[in-house]
């Protein structure tokens, strides 16, 4: 890394930052007037997947695989196991907004109100400053990418899906929703109809990239979707970290974001995702993330879910091979009036495999913060081990915690673990910090970060420094602590 | 089902009519769940309306040979009939059956009984069509050991119900014991429902050992008043299926709900024991222990639900799981939950899954024990550490029993 | 008289060769102290003589009296007579030391009658001689236990199992010099011609307190030399270097 980053300074910063807060949510919930250059307008059927695929000019096996999940999409029912969804418009959403026929490897082709979109966000900044390569995706097509030379030169592929399915249809078919068949759930169907643009990073055998590759994702209109679809692969022995970061300005009326997110860690690869999702508050996330761990392979899940009006998210591993390791990291903060159900799973199907949970979440006033986890052991899973903790915190007295864990064990010498605590910040931790002079939202952000500390000790510093930017305006609100 | 109305009036036609009938409009009305219970299968312990239909149209089947009951107990229970002991009747407990309360206590039974309808689908249906069960009212002040036992027989199918009032102060030691007679597959389900009143203290040690084919289905409801106290010891041996339900209604303020239990599932078994609370009172407080043990081709799934009201300030609520799995083709599976509606309390929950260590099996075989022995050891000491927190004598003898005799078929399908 | 023979005994623990041909009698009223650097395999001979499962007998063979115990369970052992104080003996959360000491005796000595007080009290007196609380008798095994604790109950079970060979693992370890007294004034009250010891040890300072005839030095899985007390000695001066395969 070229800028020296530490996580203390950072942790100093927020805390300096929470003291003179005066960020306020336009910062990144403002909306440009740019106008889609081509739109299928609202609704879906047949003839709109089809368009789809005729102005992508994709091959044949894509065009019948997105009516095929079509199909699927309208057979499933609505789920009703979680959170109310039933402010999803489906008949008014439009499904594919195009914003210009640009997609350049070159910054200064992207036309000027995108270009000062991501310029406000920070996104050519960070590129800059740590990122190996970045993707910049506006509404449904990706409209900026690039990537170091010196990793092109080693065979990665690192480019939105869209162009990856031109210039290299073989390496993307034999990925393409492999690990989320879209019978996997409604939101899968749909985004294997709809897709458009998310990412391809392919890293070759014994690759390994030091810096991590991001992309960028802006919903920009009003009552759309965004289905992009990304697939990362660590190819046997490397080594790679992949950041998402996401943002939309607020509407009115309900957006809805229905993302795919594949990765593949194959023998002895080391594949790590970090993802902040920071949604307005008009925003349904319902992302659909796997990962398939082979043999002695290890994957690193770090999710923030902060933004969106509700989130129904659980990354999940499916340790294929021995000794596949996962550790999943996630932070959800419910602000008010939003719902957070997240959570994770692991599924055990090889011998010595092992994985780790841990999910924190806080609620703030009426927020709804909800874990929901799989922790599945097949039998024949010898000597696997798992841990899964869940914390939430309460800030208010209306703020509210769920937990529903699910554990089943199929194999006898597996061994498992599971801990969850909903706590709120103490009255009397709160006077300590004060009679030492902390203003109530110094000592109140300072104990909603000791609570973070264990996870924040994990996360990488990418992450840290993105946490910091987006936490602290959802932290400014601590003034209603009581 | 749809016939049930017609059965609720020729032969069920008691004092009870009207809440028989508003808990089967209960029953009717609940949705039944649409989705599977997980991506494996669509439900842990499933009981099919076919079989509530068994429970509900089954007749009372005599038993022929005489009841072997626990020589100690002062409350006999066999079929309809119910006998007492004298000496619970000098100190003043009333305990009748059902059936009677309906004539004999009437002001009573308007006002525990008829209020409470239940929450789930086959609980409003036992609510509806029970046959009997034991009405026990116990005064202010009293304090009693109470040693029910009842026998049924194991080919019978049935629903019974049972309530429970004890008065303020009073201070009660229950031991419930349900056995089967013969050998059967009946379907049997009862409810049983608690009412504490103010300050009172209630020690209830619960054992369900009955025959193998028998399906067992038990909903337990606690209703606390301020200062009530519960102790809960649940066993659960026997039974082809178990499905034990166990929710506490903490109304009063100061509650206090502690729950220790054990079962063993073995053979083709399968249980779903549930312990959850559910708080309103105020600094009401929940303590949940359960532990496992697996063995065979069973199953067993533990779930709690710590439910914390809007209104239940500074409550707390603990839920702890453990399940031993001892064999290779047993299943284990926990579910706690959390549902916390007020940031002011705490609350925790915890489960694990684990089999015995083999490296302890190895260090009391280097001592001459022989294998089957130190894992029935080791088991006994799983489930021993949670029992002598709950420090009750009988309770922990009975746990040991089970544990150590944990048939060499236990540990066969180990290794 | 008892006589403990280990015959070019070979063993693996991941498929890594540990042991590779060791050679070995202990007899009745023989004292033996195998000495020899870490890593050399001491421990696992120990474990291997008990039957561990994590460690695998490639060849040889371990005979006692007669009996071939080679593939035998670590039970089967026991019950013949060979017994192992372990070096880090593990807990048994849950099972009481009573408990287990009772049923580990019933079991290597279903020919005595003993009534369960005068078990008890047996007991209890030998626990008062190794130094252990009589409170432990309710504790459970090893749970919670200090380093020290664990090797005195080690002892104890020694005594009370009666056992004719018998493999101390680094049983000084963890022991201050009163408790290492006890421990030994326990493990000479009870040798006799009846009885045979192995001490496994990497220092000098047990066999000061129990003085072995015989000394054996274990370097890279096979015995190096043999001696008598003396050789102890000279590896307290000089140690294992001067040594050679």
């Amino acid at each position: 890394m070229e800028v020296e980053y530490s996580k203390d300074a950072e942790m100093e910063k927020l805390l300096e930052d929470l003291k003179n807060s005066n960020i306020k949510k336009e910062d990144w919930e403002f909306h440009d007037n740019y106008k889609p250059v081509y739109s299928t307008g609202n609704g879906l059927n047949r003839k709109v997947v089809e368009e789809i695929s005729d102005i992508k000019k994709e091959p044949d096996w894509m065009r019948r695989f997105r009516l095929k999940a079509l199909e699927i999409f309208e057979s499933k029912p609505v789920p009703t196991w979680g959170p109310d969804l039933s402010g999803i418009d489906w008949e008014n959403t439009n499904y594919y907004n195009r914003p210009d026929d640009v997609n350049s490897t070159k910054w200064e082709d992207v036309p000027d109100e995108i270009k000062d979109t991501f310029n406000k966000l920070g996104v050519p900044e960070m590129e800059q400053k740590y990122l190996a390569g970045s993707v910049a995706q506006y509404d449904s097509e990706g409209v900026y990418h690039s990537l170091k030379k010196v990793w092109e030169d080693k065979g990665v592929v690192f480019m939105d899906l869209d162009s990856a399915l031109r210039e290299h249809p073989d390496l993307v078919k034999d990925y393409f929703c492999k690990a989320v068949p879209a019978t996997d759930n409604k939101f899968a169907a749909l985004n294997g109809a709809v897709w458009s643009g998310g990412s391809f990073l392919y890293v070759p055998k014994g690759v390994q990239i030091d810096m991590p590759l991001q992309t960028y994702f802006r919903m920009n209109g009003e009552a759309t979707g965004q289905f992009e679809h990304t697939i990362v692969v660590a190819d046997e022995g490397s080594k790679v970290h992949y950041i998402e970061g996401c943002t939309a300005p607020r509407y009115d009326r309900n957006s809805l974001h229905s993302a795919i997110v594949e990765i593949y860690a194959k023998k002895n690869a080391h594949a790590r995702y970090t993802s902040v999702q920071n949604w307005s508050k008009s925003v349904y996330n319902m992302p659909t993330k796997r990962a398939w761990v082979d043999e002695n392979a290890k994957m690193e899940w770090v999710g923030g879910s902060l933004g969106s009006k509700v989130t129904m998210l659980y990354p999940s591993s499916y340790l294929r091979g021995p000794y596949a390791t996962t550790h999943n990291l996630n932070v959800s903060l419910a602000g008010p009036g939003t719902v957070k159900d997240t959570g994770a799973k692991a599924l055990h199907l090889a011998p010595h495999t092992s994985s780790r949970i841990i999910a924190k979440s806080i609620s703030i006033e009426d927020g709804k913060a909800i874990y929901r986890g799989l922790l599945r052991m097949n039998k024949g899973a010898e000597h696997s081990k798992s841990h899964v903790q869940c914390d939430a915190l309460l800030i208010n007295d209306n703020s509210t915690s769920f937990t529903y864990p699910h554990d089943e064990i199929y194999e006898p010498t597996a061994t498992f673990g599971h801990e969850a605590t909903v706590g709120r910040i103490g009255t009397d931790e709160l006077t300590y910090l004060r009679s030492r002079g902390l203003s109530e939202d110094e000592a109140s952000s300072m104990i909603v970060l000791g609570f973070l500390d264990d996870v924040m000790k994990e996360i990488p510093m990418e992450f840290a420094v993105e946490m910091n930017r987006l936490i602290k305006l959802e932290m400014g609100k601590l003034g209603a602590v009581g | 089902m749809e016939s049930y109305p017609e059965t609720l009036k020729t032969r069920l036609h008691d004092g009870a009519y009207e809440y028989r009938r508003d808990a089967f409009l209960a029953f009717l009305k609940s949705p039944v769940r649409d989705y599977k219970e997980s991506p494996t299968v669509k439900d842990y312990v499933e009981i099919t309306d076919k079989e509530l239909q068994e429970m509900l149209y089954g007749e009372m089947k005599e038993i022929k040979e005489s009841p072997e009951f626990s020589e100690t107990a002062n409350i006999r229970v066999f079929n309809d009939e119910i006998e007492v002991s004298d000496e619970l009747q000098k100190q003043g407990v009333l305990v009748t059956s059902m059936v009677d309360a309906l004539k004999s206590q009437p002001e009573l039974v308007k006002k525990y009984v008829f209020p409470k309808m239940g929450k789930e689908r086959i609980e409003f249906l036992i609510n509806s069509s029970w046959r009997n069960g034991l009405f026990i009212f116990i005064p202010d002040g009293a304090k009693v050991t109470i040693r029910a036992h009842t026998i049924s027989n194991a080919s019978a199918s049935f629903a019974s119900k049972t309530v429970i009032i004890y008065g303020k102060e009073s201070k009660v030691r229950y031991t419930d014991t349900y056995s089967t007679a013969g050998q059967g597959t009946g379907i049997q389900g009862k409810n049983i429902y608690f009412f504490g009143e103010e300050s009172s203290r209630f020690d209830y040690l619960y054992l369900q050992d009955k025959a193998e084919g028998v399906r067992d289905i038990t909903f337990v409801k606690q209703y606390l008043e301020r200062y009530a106290e519960f102790q809960f010891f649940h066993i659960n041996h026997g039974g082809s299926k178990v499905l034990f339900v166990d929710e506490s209604q903490q109304i009063g303020l100061g509650s206090s709900f502690r729950v220790y239990g054990v079962n063993f599932s073995n053979g083709d078994q399968k249980m779903d024991i549930r312990d959850s609370s559910c708080q309103d009172g105020e600094e009401s407080n929940a303590d949940i222990q359960v532990r496992g043990v697996v063995t065979g081709k069973s199953s067993t799934i533990h779930r709690g639900n710590i439910d914390l009201e809007e209104k239940a300030i500074k409550a707390t609520g603990f839920y702890d799981s453990k399940i031993l799995l001892l064999s290779k083709d047993g299943f284990a599976n926990s579910k706690p939950a959390l549902e916390i509606k007020n940031a002011n309390t705490r609350s925790k929950h915890g489960s694990a899954i684990s089999n015995v260590d083999e490296e302890q099996i190895f260090y009391l075989r280097s001592r001459g024990i022989e294998d089957q022995i130190a894992r029935g050891m080791v088991t006994a000491g799983f489930v021993g550490t949670m029992i002598e927190k709950a420090n009750d004598e009988e309770f922990t003898r009975k746990v040991y029993q089970y544990a150590e005799s944990l048939g060499a078929n236990a540990f066969l399908a180990t290794n | 008289m008892p006589e403990l023979k280990i015959k070019d005994l070979r063993a693996s623990v991941e498929d890594k060769e540990i042991l590779k041909g060791v050679n070995l009698t202990v007899r009745g009223g023989e004292m033996h102290a195998l000495m020899g650097p870490n890593g050399a395999g001491k421990s696992t001979l120990g474990n291997v003589l008990i039957g561990h499962p994590n460690y695998k007998i490639t060849g040889g063979s371990i005979v006692l009296d007669g009996i071939n115990l080679t593939d035998k369970t670590p039970e089967e052992r026991a019950r013949a007579g060979l017994f192992l104080a372990f070096q880090s003996p593990v807990a048994v959360v849950g099972v009481k030391l009573s408990t287990f000491l009772r049923t580990a005796y019933r079991q290597t000595h279903p020919e005595d009658k003993v009534t369960l007080t005068e078990f008890y009290d047996r007991m209890k007196v030998h626990m008062k001689k190794v130094g252990l609380d009589e409170s432990f008798m309710s504790r459970s095994v090893n749970d919670g236990f200090s380093g020290g604790e664990r090797k005195r109950f080690e002892i104890l079970q020694m005594v009370m199992l009666r056992p004719k060979i018998i493999v101390l693992d680094e049983i000084d370890s963890g022991l201050d010099v009163d408790a290492l007294k006890l421990v030994a004034d326990e493990i000479r009250d009870y040798y006799s011609d009846d009885v045979g010891f192995l001490i496994i040890t990497h220092y000098q300072r047990i066999l000061k307190n129990i003085e072995p005839q015989f000394v054996h030095v274990l370097k890279d899985g096979k015995i190096a030399v043999d001696g008598d007390n003396n050789l102890s000695l000279r590896i307290e001066e000089e140690g294992y270097d001067w040594i050679k395969n």
